[in-house]
């Protein structure tokens, strides 16, 4: 049922391609230069993003290699065991409603280190897909519209965060453990 | 706050590395690190440029107006304080559909235009209203049907199975989704009795 579920899942990237293609070519969109103009936005703004990626990407693998994570662990695992969380999913979930950039090199440092079909690596990879940049969307959100007292907004949205980290460490260790 | 928890990182990173005498080894892994972040992002990179680009072909033909549409009557259902055909509405809609895609470079700009006409109708200024937060709270709960990035970081690192998490992904945004709407409901009875 699962592994039913799961290649379906493989099927939806390739049938949305399509379903974009076929509706671009009926409107008779110029597919090819509209292509590429996105891919350049999307090109830049990778670029733009890297410095973040590489810097925490390389903090993360020093406090690893320097056996730091390691002491962490082992000093939380009394905490966390109880609660089914992951030692080394923490600094996760610290920094996902934070930065995006930095919560995506931590994904692909976790995902490497641990493997991604590891239960670790499907973990993260549920959480990366099913959250957001919580702190980073009100910022610029209600920034933009020049808000300055945004009431409840903040502990609501990290309320509703927090229950979709839980969730997902429920659902998998439903499907992955 | 981030740049307190990246010096915090690296400083006890290489405090602890001096400590336990893994100094030597730490100075030239981190190049290594380095490198290895670079072939990482260049991947991610690739997917990150093709999925824009699809993106846009999806605005460009209306689909993603078309994909949308479905969506109003939810909305008008949730934000009965806003007129019927508000342009928000539409804005909103064309959002959470984007979001939904993982097609986040089309969702920003509705988003932020959806906020303006959301502010139109703002009681005070410089004060978020009961809708906006609940246009936000809804958007960072982040309903994800196509977990893109995520698949194309599976890919990266090498996956078997590198769509394999969407249907959990799914499940969680659905949950965060229902919860979203659930506790903006009872922070806003706990704002307005304490106001």
């Amino acid at each position: 049922m699962i592994q039913a579920v799961g290649s379906l899942a493989g099927w939806l990237v390739p049938i949305f391609i399509a379903a974009v293609l076929l509706h671009g070519l009926w409107r008779r969109v110029d597919l090819l230069a509209e292509f590429v103009q996105g891919a350049r936005e999307g090109l830049q703004l990778s670029l733009s993003l890297f410095p973040y990626l590489l810097a925490i990407y390389v903090a993360v693998a020093a406090f690893r290699m320097s056996g730091a994570l390691e002491m962490l662990s082992t000093a939380l695992a009394p905490v966390l065991r109880p609660l089914g969380v992951p030692a080394a999913l923490l600094p996760l979930l610290l920094v996902r409603p934070l930065s995006g950039s930095a919560s995506a090199g931590l994904v692909l440092s976790l995902l490497h280190q641990h493997g991604p079909d590891s239960f670790l690596g499907h973990l993260v990879s549920t959480i990366q897909g099913s959250s957001e940049t919580t702190l980073y969307v009100l910022t610029v959100y209600l920034g933009s519209v020049g808000v300055r007292r945004s009431r409840y907004a903040l502990p609501l949205c990290l309320s509703v965060d927090a229950i979709g980290y839980a969730t997902a460490i429920i659902v998998a260790g439903w499907l992955w453990h | 706050m981030l740049n307190a928890v990246w010096a915090l990182l690296m400083l006890i990173a290489l405090g602890v590395g001096g400590a336990h005498g893994t100094i030597d080894s730490l100075g030239s892994g981190l190049f290594t690190q380095a490198m290895q972040a670079a072939k990482l992002a260049m991947d991610l990179a690739a997917v990150t440029a093709f999925w824009f680009g699809l993106s846009r072909i999806a605005e460009k033909s209306g689909l993603l107006e078309l994909l949308a549409r479905p969506l109003l009557p939810l909305l008008r259902l949730l934000f009965r304080k806003l007129p019927d055909g508000h342009p928000a509405f539409a804005l909103m809609a064309m959002n959470l559909v984007a979001n939904a895609l993982g097609l986040g470079s089309a969702a920003t700009p509705f988003g932020l235009k959806a906020m303006q006409e959301l502010a139109h109708a703002m009681p005070e200024k410089e004060t978020a209203s009961d809708e906006m937060i609940l246009f936000l709270v809804l958007n960072s709960a982040a309903l994800n049907l196509l977990p893109a990035g995520t698949i194309a970081m599976r890919a990266a690192a090498g996956s078997l199975d590198p769509a394999g998490t969407a249907v959990a992904s799914i499940i969680v945004t659905g949950v965060a989704f229902i919860s979203a709407l659930v506790l903006h409901g009872v922070f806003r009875r706990a704002a307005r009795s304490s106001a």
